[in-house]
């Protein structure tokens, strides 16, 4: 009896063992998702990649992005978007779009999609009563309104070249549901259960299930007119790269990340890239839309004020006592070896930039030769900037000289480079400055610290010097809140290192108002600007780096693009 | 008992509000905040963010803030017309007009956590106490199952340890205990999911099931794979535990006059060694069953991100580092529940296991 019941035992051991490996069944795209949970599943309030990889799929929006070219697209189709422009005109006096929408969409309950509903989605927004983050478009745009059900007017306040790119910032709600619900309260709309659970949507697929810290999930919407071939999306929510990673490599779930990031670490990637040639899975590689770099604060640090006062005047701010002095800037760009940074510290997957921006975005200028290796000018352009070896001792820092611009004779030239910690490409590559800037007389005081104490000394200008990355860089190339007085404002702008060259808060205005708005002439105004930054280096340009979409083989039929992992769902093939 | 029960639960009243008092105060210090983490980026204006963090009411002094969570705010300005405006406030902590642009501020519609509203989550946009009952369930079931599997494993282990002293079994398991007390869990669930998970293909590599297109998890029996790996993981550091205690204990117990007269009165050694010292041996274990309580909570936030393990654990983890005051404030007060009724478990099966105890 006793040898009966091991047995049993054992045998019931083996196959509680046995089902952890079963397959998922046919024609089901598993993604994983390391962002935690969807905050909300509303496209006005969302404001991450994993609200994003949602609402892409089940709202519509007012136009397609070409996913070759990242340009707005009149009619055709990127599944993805559920864009419903078909075409749309700009007035002479540039301050009036006027669109004309497609038809045929209709919401999952029978519901025509029309220009009400983006005016409706317009004006919740508009309201300021609700959490929505997207307040840029009402920068520009003073009113929408539905001329009927397929014709849109949007009047601008300004003609502004970035309206267009603002006015697909946000997916589209469904009026005839969501305004009966909010009774004409627009700050009720993050109350809504609505935002877990979006039953009434337009987008290739219709929201299935969220199960807290476990996965969302979305179905096969058998009416859309654009009809795809996957049964359903589901978002694994992993936490931990790693182990997602492994998922992946298992055949748990069929892709690394989900539709709006790619997340194969740079560790990882020749790994992967190596498995991929022999077969194992797809992958696909492409240069990010963001960006490593240096902020260098140029105003004084110990009396942080905006970059303009009340009057709208330029403000004294005082100078950085060394990186005030732009040789001192230049003399830094050529002490370090981009190659180190790049090979060293982010395993080679990554591309030097010369300025703002990456070679992913249309206004980024490839001509401009980047920052290069050259110790023995960025030695020669200190000492003529003030700072020389005093004692002959490699050990110690240059001294500050009475031809010092802002640092007090006899001052050591010694900062604080602070990052955040838990990236280990930044903390690796600020060793290598450290340690570079060290061999020509430059003490850097590297530190990592937590994210959110970062950010206050950053937005709170208390800083020496920061290596931060910027991810998803807008389309457009319009920077006025980073590098004009404009973003200047201590706690919250985006001007952190108190940078103003006039000469570039007059190109941003001109290419952002420029008539009809013609791409070539605003890129032209954009290069300038590049240009400027390069020369002048209010941030340090680092690199940007490689990104890299995993695939498994099951899924057939895959074209993805540069930050559009899945814009022909329509034709997924999901083999079991 | 019912005096004892009651004497320890008014004594743990004050403790209860210090703990949530510091817990605040260490929240509201820490730099940075909610905002800055979810809706930092160069399109998003400082204006926008000013917005929403008002919203939230963490740009609102501290005593007012920590007043919010613990006694509510619709008594801190309160609409009499119901026209959805306020019309009076309680002025010396909150002005009609505090931001001073001629209009009223919303009136307050939080009743505050002593009347049992834990507030609502900042990035999750839900209930606080939604958030816990949809994790709550899956914590539970991973720190119940760890508890009972170390307690099935240690204690037989640290009284055949104890029996066996010197020899082979002995000494394997003492070794063994200090390699599990040892190594960090998140280390060892690593190696176990690279070894069961990767390369051998047993288990899943993480999660608690796989539910369907709905949603929905298939029977517990069914998914039970699940839970080897991350109960074996978080189990491992109690099992050393209880081992070492009860063999400690049980090799005192085994001196004494009645096992020897057990000996002499003919019972056979598994009788004596199960029934009669296992017993006694028993105490370290109910005083180690409090802190053991306490350390669920905490193991909990590591096995369960490293896991991917749906539970209150890793909504801890991600909460504190997005600075989810409302959540972790939950979170603090659930656990501190947790560890006093923790120990007084401990006190309890004290007196059940050993009734020389009285309690006074």
């Amino acid at each position: 009896m006793k040898k009966l019941i091991s047995v049993l035992l054992l045998l019931a051991f083996f196959s509680v063992l046995g089902a952890g490996a079963s397959a998922q069944e046919g024609g089901i795209l598993i993604g994983t998702n390391f962002g935690g949970d969807p905050t909300t599943i509303n496209p006005l309030l969302t404001n991450n990649t994993v609200d994003l990889s949602l609402t892409e799929f089940l709202f519509p929006s007012i136009y397609n992005i070409d996913p070759e070219t990242r340009a707005p697209m009149k009619g055709g189709r990127n599944d993805q978007d559920n864009g419903l422009a078909l075409d749309w005109t700009l007035s002479e006096d540039g301050l009036t779009y006027t669109f004309t929408l497609r038809d045929d969409v209709t919401w999952n309950d029978g519901t025509p999609v029309t220009a009400h509903d983006y005016q409706f989605t317009f004006e919740a927004l508009a309201s300021g009563e609700t959490s929505s983050p997207r307040g840029s478009v009402l920068q520009s745009v003073e009113s929408v309104e539905a001329i009927d059900d397929s014709t849109l007017v949007v009047n601008l306040k300004l003609a502004s070249c970035r309206a267009l790119d603002e006015l697909d910032d946000f997916g589209i709600l469904p009026k005839h549901h969501i305004e009966p619900l909010i009774a004409g309260d627009f700050a009720e709309m993050d109350n809504l259960e609505y935002n877990k659970n979006p039953d009434v949507t337009s987008g290739v697929f219709n929201f299935g299930a969220l199960v807290a810290d476990e996965q969302t999930s979305m179905i096969r919407n058998e009416n859309h007119w654009m009809s795809v071939s996957p049964e359903g999306y589901i978002l694994r929510n992993v936490p931990d790269q790693l182990v997602g990673i492994e998922q992946f490599l298992a055949g748990e779930v069929n892709s690394v990340g989900t539709a709006g990031s790619a997340s194969v670490p740079a560790v990882r990637m020749q790994e992967f890239r190596d498995r991929a040639e022999a077969g194992e899975f797809q992958v696909y590689e492409y240069v990010d839309d963001g960006l490593t770099f240096v902020g260098f604060n140029l105003a004084d640090r110990s009396n942080p004020i905006n970059g303009l006062d009340e009057d709208g005047n330029p403000a004294d701010q005082g100078k950085h006592h060394f990186f005030g002095d732009i040789r001192v800037r230049q003399a830094i760009a050529q002490a370090v070896n981009y190659a180190d940074i790049i090979e060293g510290a982010a395993e080679g997957e990554g591309v030097q930039v010369n300025s703002f921006g990456t070679p992913a975005l249309w206004g980024y200028d490839a001509s401009i030769e980047p920052w290069q290796y050259n110790p023995e000018a960025a030695v020669a352009l200190l000492a003529e900037a003030g700072f020389v070896d005093h004692d002959e001792d490699p050990d110690t820092p240059l001294v500050a000289t009475e031809d010092a611009l802002y640092a007090e004779a006899g001052a050591e030239f010694a900062f604080e480079l602070l990052t955040n910690s838990g990236n280990l490409v930044r903390e690796a590559a600020g060793t290598v400055i450290q340690d570079q800037l060290g061999q020509i007389g430059i003490a850097v005081d590297f530190q990592t610290i937590e994210f959110g104490p970062l950010v206050t000394f950053l937005l709170g200008q208390d800083f020496d010097a920061i290596m931060i990355g910027f991810t998803n860089l807008a389309q457009d190339t319009d920077a006025r809140n980073v590098f004009t007085p404009v973003g200047d404002t201590v706690g919250g702008g985006f001007n952190f290192v108190s940078y103003r060259n006039d000469r570039v808060t007059a190109l941003y205005d001109e290419a952002l108002s420029l008539p009809g708005c013609d791409l070539s002439e605003r890129q032209a105004l954009y290069h300038e600007i590049s240009q400027i930054l390069h020369d002048e280096l209010p941030w340090w340009w680092l690199f940007a780096p490689f990104s890299m979409y995993a695939e498994s083989n099951a899924v057939q039929n895959w074209m993805p693009y540069a930050e559009t992992r899945y814009a022909n769902m329509a034709n997924l093939a999901i083999s079991p | 008992m019912i005096k004892f029960i009651i004497r320890r639960l008014v004594q743990s009243i004050p403790t209860f509000f210090g703990i949530t008092l510091l817990s605040y105060l260490l929240l509201w210090l820490a730099p940075g905040s909610v905002v800055e983490r979810l809706y930092l980026a160069p399109n998003i204006k400082a204006e926008t963010r000013a917005r929403l963090a008002a919203q939230l009411g963490i740009d609102d002094p501290f005593h007012i803030q920590y007043l919010r969570w613990l006694a509510g705010d619709d008594w801190l300005r309160w609409d009499n017309d119901g026209d959805g405006i306020a019309d009076a406030s309680f002025t010396p902590l909150a002005p009609l007009d505090e931001d001073g642009d001629g209009l009223p501020e919303p009136p307050g519609d939080n009743y505050g956590i002593l009347r049992g509203d834990f507030g609502r989550s900042f990035v999750k946009k839900q209930p606080v106490l939604e958030v816990f009952l949809a994790n709550l369930p899956a914590t539970l079931e991973l720190g119940i199952a760890a508890i009972l599997t170390s307690l099935a494993i240690g204690i037989p282990v640290g009284v055949l340890s104890a029996v066996t002293r010197g020899r082979l079994f002995d000494n394997v398991s003492r070794v063994m205990a200090v390699i599990f007390d040892a190594v960090p869990n998140f280390y060892l669930a690593y190696i176990l999911i690279f070894i069961f998970a990767v390369q051998l293909d047993l288990v899943p590599i993480g999660g608690r099931c796989v539910p369907n297109l709905y949603g929905v998890c298939p029977p517990f029996h069914v998914r039970l794979s699940y839970l080897i790996l991350p109960t074996f993981v978080f189990a491992a550091g109690f099992i050393a535990l209880f081992s070492r205690y009860v063999r400690t204990s049980t090799l005192e117990v085994l001196s004494q006059d009645y096992i020897r007269t057990a000996h002499a009165k003919g019972l056979s050694p598994q009788v004596v060694n199960f029934r009669h010292a296992m017993r006694n041996a028993m105490m370290p274990v109910a005083t180690l069953l409090g802190p053991i309580i306490t350390n669920v909570w905490a193991g909990a936030i590591v096995i369960e991100t490293v896991f991917a393990w749906p539970g209150l654990g890793r909504i801890a983890f991600t909460s504190a580092i997005q600075q989810d005051y409302p959540v972790v404030m939950g979170i603090v007060i659930f656990a501190s529940l947790g560890t006093i009724l923790g120990f007084l478990l401990s006190d309890i099966l004290y007196v059940m296991i050993d009734p020389r105890i009285r309690i006074h």
